[in-house]
């Protein structure tokens, strides 16, 4: 896969490149600012656009806005924006750059090489994956406001496991119960949700729990 | 039932109140200055050139003054108090007003004293004899003494002393207004000193700002150096941890790869919640709600957040959070609860700042429970700080504070 990365700190960017070849990736483009990266999406065409939030020249969500200038033109282009700490302030920013095709997760995160490779493939075949401490903080505002009300607490539960990137059999050993348990409460979640026809179900879903969550 | 002297003297039942009794202590208490500084006067004034010693004596006698005026005028001793704590705090030189209101007390109080209280009994001495002498009364007592000549006797004495008393404590509740008025008037701060406190509270207001925004760039500079620093090493470090973990050739090596990033991520766990402590990044970025809402989900309670999205001034949002997060700690540390809620609200320039938690109550500043620091957060942007906390609960703590730049 063809990546195009940017990150300020020379040592992270040497970093994440090192975790993406582990994987047989090859970075085509790594940059340290925001203006840069749009650029060099235009000019590399890649696959997927890993980027940090804070970067210069301002030092605030350069990443965020360059990766919203660069889905206005390429809609469905998959990013995952890294960040030194998660805060529910970026997430709707980022929703409202497009839901799909989209990552937001911890840097650490990137350490834990197999499962971060893993959220790489989901989040180019379309997933929708959120930081499991930002999918904390919206929990306590979670499942009394909007849509979410018609949800059972289990039904919310899974559902924030599926923010978090997990499949339904990871979801069934994380809260022991069997998988076809799970793919119940997913059908009821699907059932309940208003979701738009012609996008991922899943991907809607949890679009609409961030969404109602986040307000 | 009566808040000053002067209101239950117009009562008939002004000798059933405790006013009589205050304005006797109020007396005794003058009466007791007077007696202990009467005779060293003179020393005083003397040592009084002194910068220091004036400065001492001076100013301490002044508000010994105000406070002694609490027991016949509480509304107007109460006027008085915070301006001349405020002058003793400062050493200022008492006012000639003031200046002569202690003298007058220490000179004349002793025999104004012996003089009022000899009023009473010097005019029924004189009364008497002239009461005696009409000749109706000359018949009535002696046919009184022909009859029952002790019991009439006992009786008289008993019915002059409490003429007496009655008189003596009109007297006195009469002696300690007007004294306490004069008093009230001699004492009470010129403009002077009134502008020269005013401008002191305004250099101290400034300068209490400028340590809170001072304190509060230090802190954002502290948690730039964790941040672009440290932290950037320990991520780069467990990344190249995780890279020998997946990749190591021998299980032995892949295991120990694995141990080290699972320390080297306690210790990033632990770097991050000192960050969010130092300064959280989300409240300069985007404000008190973003703040509050990612703190609480480090909490190990269920939070709910409903805070403002209005930007407050810089000084306000910290201490608003700074608020909440200290009394989310001390709801984990002290109160049991399960559940918790903070609330922020701006209504006229006033944010209103309510954590509420489910735990047993019987939270009280005099306890601990951290409330006292809670309440040098809010009194540091001139805002109260309030606790409801029934034994049993729930808790509510709030913070009222002006929003002004």
């Amino acid at each position: 896969m063809r990546i195009a990365l940017a990150e300020d700190s020379p040592l992270l960017r040497a970093g994440v490149e090192a975790v993406l070849g582990s994987g047989g990736h090859e970075v085509v483009a790594s940059v340290d600012n925001g203006d840069s990266l749009v650029s060099a999406v235009a000019a590399t065409n890649p696959d997927l656009i890993i980027t940090d939030v804070r970067m210069p020249p301002t030092n605030t969500d350069e990443g965020l806005r360059a990766a919203a200038a660069i889905r206005e033109k390429f809609p469905s282009m998959p990013v995952i924006v890294l960040s030194q700490y998660v805060s529910v302030a970026y997430l709707d920013g980022l929703i409202a750059a497009g839901g799909s095709h989209l990552g937001y997760l911890l840097k650490d995160r990137v350490a834990h090489v197999r499962h971060f490779l893993d959220t790489v493939d989901q989040v180019v075949a379309g997933a929708t994956v959120i930081d499991p401490e930002v999918v904390k903080a919206l929990m306590g505002g979670a499942g009394t406001k909007g849509p979410l009300a018609l949800l059972t607490p289990r039904e919310v539960e899974v559902l924030s496991l599926m923010a978090q990137g997990h499949t339904n059999s990871t979801i069934a050993s994380e809260l022991y119960v069997s998988e076809a348990a799970v793919r119940k409460h997913v059908g009821g979640i699907f059932s309940k949700l208003p979701l738009h026809d012609g996008e991922d179900r899943r991907v809607s879903a949890v679009l609409t729990y961030l969404r109602s969550a986040s307000v | 039932m009566f808040t000053t002297l002067g209101q239950s003297l117009r009562s008939p039942r002004f000798l059933f109140t405790k006013w009589p009794w205050l304005a006797v202590g109020y007396l005794l208490l003058g009466l007791i200055l007077s007696w202990a500084l009467s005779s060293v006067l003179l020393v005083l004034l003397v040592l009084s050139l002194i910068p220091t010693v004036r400065r001492a004596i001076w100013p301490t006698l002044v508000r010994l003054e105000g406070w002694r005026l609490t027991l016949v005028d509480p509304e107007g001793s109460a006027e008085l108090m915070p301006s001349l704590t405020a002058m003793e705090n400062r050493g200022d030189t008492p006012s000639l007003g003031q200046f002569t209101h202690l003298v007058l007390v220490i000179i004349l109080y002793g025999p104004m004293m012996f003089s009022t209280m000899l009023v009473p009994f010097v005019t029924l001495l004189l009364a008497l004899p002239w009461w005696l002498s009409t000749p109706d009364n000359t018949d009535l007592i002696t046919q009184a003494i022909n009859t029952y000549p002790t019991a009439v006797i006992v009786l008289w004495i008993l019915l002059v002393a409490l003429l007496c008393a009655v008189v003596l404590l009109y007297t006195l509740a009469l002696a300690a207004l007007v004294t306490g008025k004069i008093a009230k008037m001699l004492l009470s701060p010129t403009e002077q000193q009134l502008s020269d406190l005013q401008a002191n509270v305004d250099r101290l207001h400034a300068s209490r700002s400028g340590l809170l925004d001072a304190a509060s760039v230090e802190r954002q500079r502290i948690e730039g150096a964790l941040h672009d620093g440290i932290q950037n090493q320990l991520v780069a470090l467990s990344m190249k941890l995780g890279i020998a973990e997946s990749t190591a050739a021998d299980p032995e090596t892949a295991t120990l790869a694995a141990d080290a990033h699972h320390d080297v991520d306690a210790v990033l766990a632990d770097l991050r919640s000192i960050i969010r402590n130092i300064q959280p990044q989300s409240l300069r970025e985007h404000g008190l709600k973003a703040a509050i809402t990612d703190m609480s989900a480090n909490m190990p309670l269920a939070v709910n957040v409903s805070v403002t999205d209005e930007r407050l001034p810089r000084q306000i949002e910290d201490a608003a959070f700074y608020f909440a997060s200290e009394a989310l700690n001390n709801v984990v540390k002290h109160s049991g609860a399960t559940q918790a809620s903070v609330e922020a609200t701006v209504t006229d320039a006033v944010l209103t700042v309510t954590i509420t938690d489910d735990g047993h109550g019987g939270a009280s500043e005099l306890s601990g429970h951290g409330l006292r620091a809670l309440r040098q957060r809010a009194e540091a942007v001139d805002g109260t700080m309030t606790v409801i906390s029934p034994e049993g609960g729930p808790t509510t703590v709030m913070l009222v504070c002006p929003v002004v730049e």
